[in-house]
Parts: C-alpha cells; sequence; structure tokens
C-alpha cells in the first residue's frame, strides 16, 4: 500500500519507547494539564496559596498542640521540633498529594479519557507537577521558619533539597500509578487508599525521630523507605549533616523500583484504561 | 494514496459480571480509505461503530489486528471533551484544542476566526459555567472547525444543537470535504450520511456487513433492520405501493388533487398456519416513527379467509400526507392472537406535488385536507 504521510500503527500493546516518544510529542497538552490545575487554584491568588499549605498547616498546628500538650521531650532531633515537624509534613504532604491529586484527576477526567486521545500517564505527571509547585511555597515557608527560629541552616541545603526531591519525586510517582492501577482494578481502593495515608502520617517518622526507634527490625524497614529517607535528607539542611551513604543508596534503589514497578503497572492499566472508566 | 487501512482489527471487552467472559465489540475488521474519500459508517447502536473510531483515534487499543494512518488524524467523539466550567470561553479553547492535539501557535493564529464562527461575542471572557449550553457547543465545535488535520473522524455530531446550528456545521464539515480532506462519518441521520459520502460501511454486531455506495449501503441497512425484527417475515411474499402519477405543475382544482393522492398497496400473504379468518391491519407513521394512518379489515367489517395459507390483498386509499418518506407496518392475527407485526415493511414515497399551485409549496409542513368548504358569511 502506497503511504506518502508519517503513518501512525494502530495495535495491541506499544513498545515503551514509542510510549515515552508520545509523552514527548504531546507536551504541550501536559503544561495545558498542569496550567487548567493553576489557573482554576489561583484565580483568586490569596485563596489559592491559601489551599497550597492548607494541609501541611493544619496538620502542623495540631500535631504541635498535641506534642506539647503531652509535654514530649523534643531535644532529640537536633533541630527546633517546629521545623522538624514541618519538614517530615512538607514531604508527606506532597507524596499524599500526588497520589489523591493522580486518583481525583483520573476520576474527573474520565470522560475526557473515553474520547480523546493524549498519553494517559498525564493524568499522574500533572498532578505531580501541581504538588512540585504546592511543595515549593511550603518548602519557602519551611525556609523563613528556619530564619526565623535562628535555626542552623547548612551551606549544602541545596544539595539536601535536591537529593530530597529525586527521592521522593520516583517513589510518590510510583505510588500515584500503583494506586491508579488498584482503584482501575477495583473501585473500593478508591476508599481504602486516603486511609492508608492517612495512616502513613503516624508510621513515617513526621513527628518523632528514626533513632527513637528500638526495635531493630522497624529500623531496617525504615532504611529502605524513601519517603523517610527525604524526610531525613531535607532535614540534614538545617543541622549536622552525617549522612549516611548506605543508607542514601538503598533508600534510592528502593525508590527507584517502587517507580518501575508503578509505570510497569500504569502500562498496563493504560491499555484497557477508556474501556473501564 | 491510502489514508487508512484498517487489517483484521478486533476488540472485545472482559465482562466482569460472568466470569471471563468475553464480548467482541469487533471482529476481524478491514477496510481502507483513500485520501480525500468521505465514507459514512452506520449500524444500530452497539454494533461497533463509536468503538471503531475509538481504536482509530487511539482512545483504546485493539485486542488483535492492526490499522495504519497515514497523515495527522483527529477525532471528536463528543464536541466539547475537556472543558472546564470555571475558565473563561478564552482559555477552554485552549486546553479543548490542546487536548485533541492542536499546536498553541495554531490555535493563536486561528483565534479569533474561532471566537467568531462560535459567535458568542463579548462573553469569550467570562467563565465556562455561565454559557448557555447552546453556547458551550458553539464554541467546541468552532474549535473543531479549525482542525488542520488530513482526516477527520465524526461521531454523532449533528446529533446535538439547534437546526441553524446543524446546518452550520454541515456546511464546515462540506467545507472539509471541498477542502479534500478524508472523512470519517459516523451517524444515525441516514440522508446526512447520503448527502456527504459517496461510500458507506454498515456495521452489524462488530463486523462489517457491507462496504460500497452509500445509497446501496442505506437500502441495505434498512431491508436489514426489517428482517432482524422478526422472522415473521416469512408471512409476507410480496408488497406493493402505488401512488396515483402527479398532476402537472401549477395551478390545479381540487379534483387534480383528489385523483393525485390515491395509494394502492397490494400483498400477497403466505405461510398463515391455518385457513381461519384473518385480521389484517397497516399502519403508516412519518419518519420519525409517529403513527399517522391505521387500516383494519374489522373497521369495515371485512372477512378474510386464507386459502391454503396464502391470501392476495389490496388496499386502496387517499392520503392526505406531505411529500416524504412513510414507513409502512403490517399486521397479521388470528384467533384473536398475533401472528406477526412487520414493523417497517416497506416505505411509502410521496413524491413531492404542487396541485394547488403554491409558489412554496414546502411550506406546508402538515397533512392537506381537501374535503372541506369555507362559506363566505
Amino acid at each position: 500500500m502506497p503511504f506518502q504521510k508519517p503513518i501512525r500503527i494502530i495495535r495491541a500493546g506499544q513498545p515503551f519507547s514509542d510510549w515515552l516518544k508520545r509523552l514527548w510529542q504531546r507536551r504541550e497538552t501536559l503544561w495545558f494539564f498542569v496550567w487548567k490545575d493553576l489557573k482554576v487554584q489561583y484565580q483568586k491568588p490569596i485563596f489559592g496559596l491559601l489551599w497550597s499549605v492548607f494541609q501541611p498547616l493544619v496538620y502542623f498546628a495540631v500535631i504541635l498542640s498535641a506534642v506539647r500538650f503531652s509535654a514530649r521531650a523534643t531535644s532529640e532531633t537536633g533541630m527546633p521540633f517546629e521545623l522538624y515537624l514541618l519538614c517530615g509534613l512538607a514531604i508527606w504532604n506532597f507524596t499524599t498529594s500526588v497520589i489523591l491529586g493522580s486518583m481525583n484527576s483520573m476520576q474527573s477526567n474520565a470522560g475526557l479519557v473515553t474520547k480523546a486521545s493524549f498519553p494517559r500517564f498525564y493524568l499522574i505527571l500533572s498532578p505531580l507537577i501541581k504538588s512540585l509547585f504546592d511543595l515549593g511555597i511550603v518548602l519557602i515557608i519551611v525556609f523563613a521558619a528556619a530564619l526565623w527560629m535562628e535555626a542552623e541552616i547548612s551551606v549544602l541545603l541545596p544539595i539536601y533539597l535536591a537529593v530530597s526531591l529525586l527521592l521522593i519525586l520516583p517513589v510518590s510517582l510510583g505510588l500515584a500509578c500503583i494506586s491508579v492501577s488498584l482503584v482501575v482494578w477495583n473501585r473500593h481502593f478508591r476508599h481504602a487508599i486516603p486511609i492508608l495515608l492517612y495512616a502513613m502520617l503516624f508510621v513515617l517518622p513526621i513527628f518523632y525521630s528514626m533513632d527513637e526507634i528500638s526495635n531493630e527490625w522497624l529500623q531496617i524497614a525504615y532504611g529502605f523507605n524513601p519517603i523517610a529517607g527525604a524526610m531525613d535528607v531535607l532535614r540534614r539542611g538545617f543541622h549536622s549533616p552525617d549522612l549516611s551513604l548506605n543508607l542514601l543508596l538503598f533508600w534510592d534503589i528502593s525508590s527507584t523500583i517502587l517507580a518501575v514497578i508503578g509505570i510497569g503497572f500504569f502500562r498496563r492499566t493504560e491499555q484497557t484504561l477508556a474501556d473501564e472508566l | 494514496m491510502t489514508a487508512i487501512e484498517v487489517i483484521s482489527l478486533s476488540k472485545s471487552y472482559r465482562l466482569k459480571g460472568n466470569g471471563k467472559e468475553n464480548f467482541e465489540a469487533l471482529k476481524n475488521v478491514s477496510f481502507s480509505i483513500d485520501e480525500g474519500e468521505s465514507v459514512g459508517i452506520i449500524g444500530r447502536n452497539g454494533a461497533g461503530k463509536s468503538t471503531l473510531l475509538k481504536l482509530l483515534s487511539d482512545v483504546t487499543f485493539p485486542t488483535s489486528g492492526e490499522a495504519r494512518i497515514a497523515g495527522s488524524f483527529s477525532s471528536l467523539l463528543e464536541v466539547g471533551t475537556g472543558f472546564h466550567p470555571d475558565l473563561s470561553g478564552r482559555d477552554n479553547i485552549f486546553l479543548n484544542a490542546s487536548i485533541i492535539g492542536i499546536p498553541k501557535k495554531e490555535v493563536n493564529h486561528e483565534l479569533d476566526s474561532i471566537i467568531a464562527f462560535s459567535g458568542v461575542g463579548k462573553f469569550i471572557g467570562e467563565p465556562l459555567r455561565t454559557f448557555s449550553s447552546g453556547m458551550k457547543l458553539r464554541l467546541a465545535f468552532s474549535v473543531l472547525a479549525h482542525l488542520k488535520t488530513d482526516i477527520i473522524a465524526l461521531d454523532e455530531v449533528l446529533a446535538v444543537g439547534d437546526s441553524m446550528f446543524q446546518i452550520k456545521c454541515m456546511e464546515r464539515i462540506f467545507d472539509f470535504k471541498k477542502q479534500g480532506r478524508t472523512i470519517l462519518f459516523v451517524s444515525h441521520n441516514l440522508s446526512a450520511v447520503k448527502k456527504l459520502c459517496e461510500r458507506t460501511l454498515v456495521i452489524e454486531s462488530g463486523e462489517i456487513v457491507f462496504d460500497g455506495k452509500t445509497e446501496e449501503a442505506i437500502r441495505f441497512y434498512l431491508s436489514k433492520q426489517r428482517n432482524s425484527v422478526s422472522d415473521s417475515s416469512r408471512f409476507l411474499k410480496t408488497i406493493e405501493i402505488s401512488t396515483s402519477p402527479n398532476p402537472s405543475k401549477g395551478g390545479g382544482t381540487p379534483a387534480d388533487l383528489t385523483s393525485s393522492n390515491q395509494v394502492c398497496i397490494s400483498l400477497e400473504i403466505e405461510n398463515v398456519p391455518e385457513d381461519s379468518e384473518l385480521d389484517f391491519g397497516i399502519n403508516i407513521s412519518d419518519s420519525s416513527g409517529n403513527r399517522l394512518y391505521h387500516f383494519s379489515n374489522r373497521f369495515i367489517g371485512k372477512t378474510l379467509i386464507p386459502q391454503s395459507g396464502a391470501l392476495k390483498l389490496q388496499l386502496d386509499f387517499k392520503h392526505a400526507l406531505k411529500p416524504g418518506n412513510y414507513p409502512i407496518s403490517i399486521y397479521l392475527g388470528q384467533n384473536h392472537e398475533e401472528l406477526a407485526w412487520l414493523e417497517n415493511a416497506a416505505e411509502l414515497l410521496i413524491p413531492p406535488y404542487n396541485p394547488h399551485g403554491f409558489h412554496n409549496p414546502e411550506a406546508i409542513q402538515s397533512a392537506v385536507i381537501t374535503d372541506f368548504t369555507i362559506t363566505s358569511l
């Protein structure tokens, strides 16, 4: 058959290279998704900003007062407890909002998925980018708080911040992919996943330190937990830097594995997404 | 030059309810479409038309088989995909265009003409939620109307909007055609398909059962519909309909009209189970399915007895119908029980006629009564 124009081939399954290529080709659509979310949120800039920091600040206030009331010792953290808590909440809030945002965007764009053709991965990438934007605002608050509390700020803070992001981005992406796939597979996960995310608030070292954990196995478990890792690395930016490279490597590996598993899952889900929604 | 080539494309869905059962929405479909062709796709609801378009436009993936598409392809399965109520009309143009794959540069270039075509005027800066549904629709279609793609797939775009807007849409679609673009047109509106497409595919339970000239395709599709209603069509051997010839154009008298509105339906019935009294009825509807006339042998006390299961009948009546197509359905009954209901067994065609010499006979939009008097008092 003679064809002159560029040919698009439609068949079952799509090679990973094509998938990546299309992800790149249609990037303008991704920016539009992000732009839409930001524009809708920031139509009234004050409210927009408020929503970016609302959740972490509310949790900050609640946990801080709970800890203060219980007169719990906070010296082990080696930095002002408020700052310690803010760092943990910033990371936790980011992961949570990426996961919930992806589940939401899948739900609210169901009509789009069944009608228009665009890389479905954008539905996860766009909440990720938007959450990154929100994280930026929260981090500005963290930095302002550090200055205000006259906390010790490491010169290596930008590097710690970058490493922390490198840990949290893949793991959040991976978890979002897995969550979305689970929800598409069985709708009941829509209710289960938010509960698990709030449980993470207590399981992760947000208002306590990993060093306080005496159980050896739990210590090892934390050693593999890249979210805890991201919190730890970020906090190093505000006090004595004694980061163990071994631990960082573990976090990095587990974060990458989660991302790979997640994207793998999502690529399978994507095949039938328009049929299932 | 080939624009679309489909090679034994299949799509099956997993049915969740009944274990591992699969539903085959599309079975081994193959066809090819040349550049610049306008091809209609018709079939009943659930026949697989939309599934085919979804596969071609990359919304979902096939289970097996392959399709090759040359050049850029865009489809609007439903106008207005991805509109956001809180964004302005202008923002939504960009958003919608981006989702269906039009680069921002192109939209910037065409923005004024898109806004002009939509006719929403000064409201373009207002949030979309303040738009009426008609305005949303016009905005969405005008984005589509400015697409620059080689191939355009349209699925029931004409099912919505007022008649003025539908005409505007149709004009735009004809422009696409004139520009030599390839068009795939899915519609239940057979007359629109007839107007736009030379070639039509008929899809039935996931298979292409006809691929050829539109007129033949429509005839095939309608006859299929008749037959598939029930196997009761075995009762009807032949049916013939004749209307009295058109009177000449120009001025006419009521007498001309009376002679022109004569209809004669003759039919042969066979395979009637027993030779006892037969109930016979004919129903005439308009093309939208509204029942207009009903005839029954019971109304006039006529007894019909088949001879060895067969019967020849002739029905003569005067109609008061405006020109158009009128589907005819037939009822057969015996011993107060229904033998057969032949929905749309045939079609009565009233050709354009103008015995009363009106300048604009199309203006007569209803039944014509000639048996009346007007008295000056």
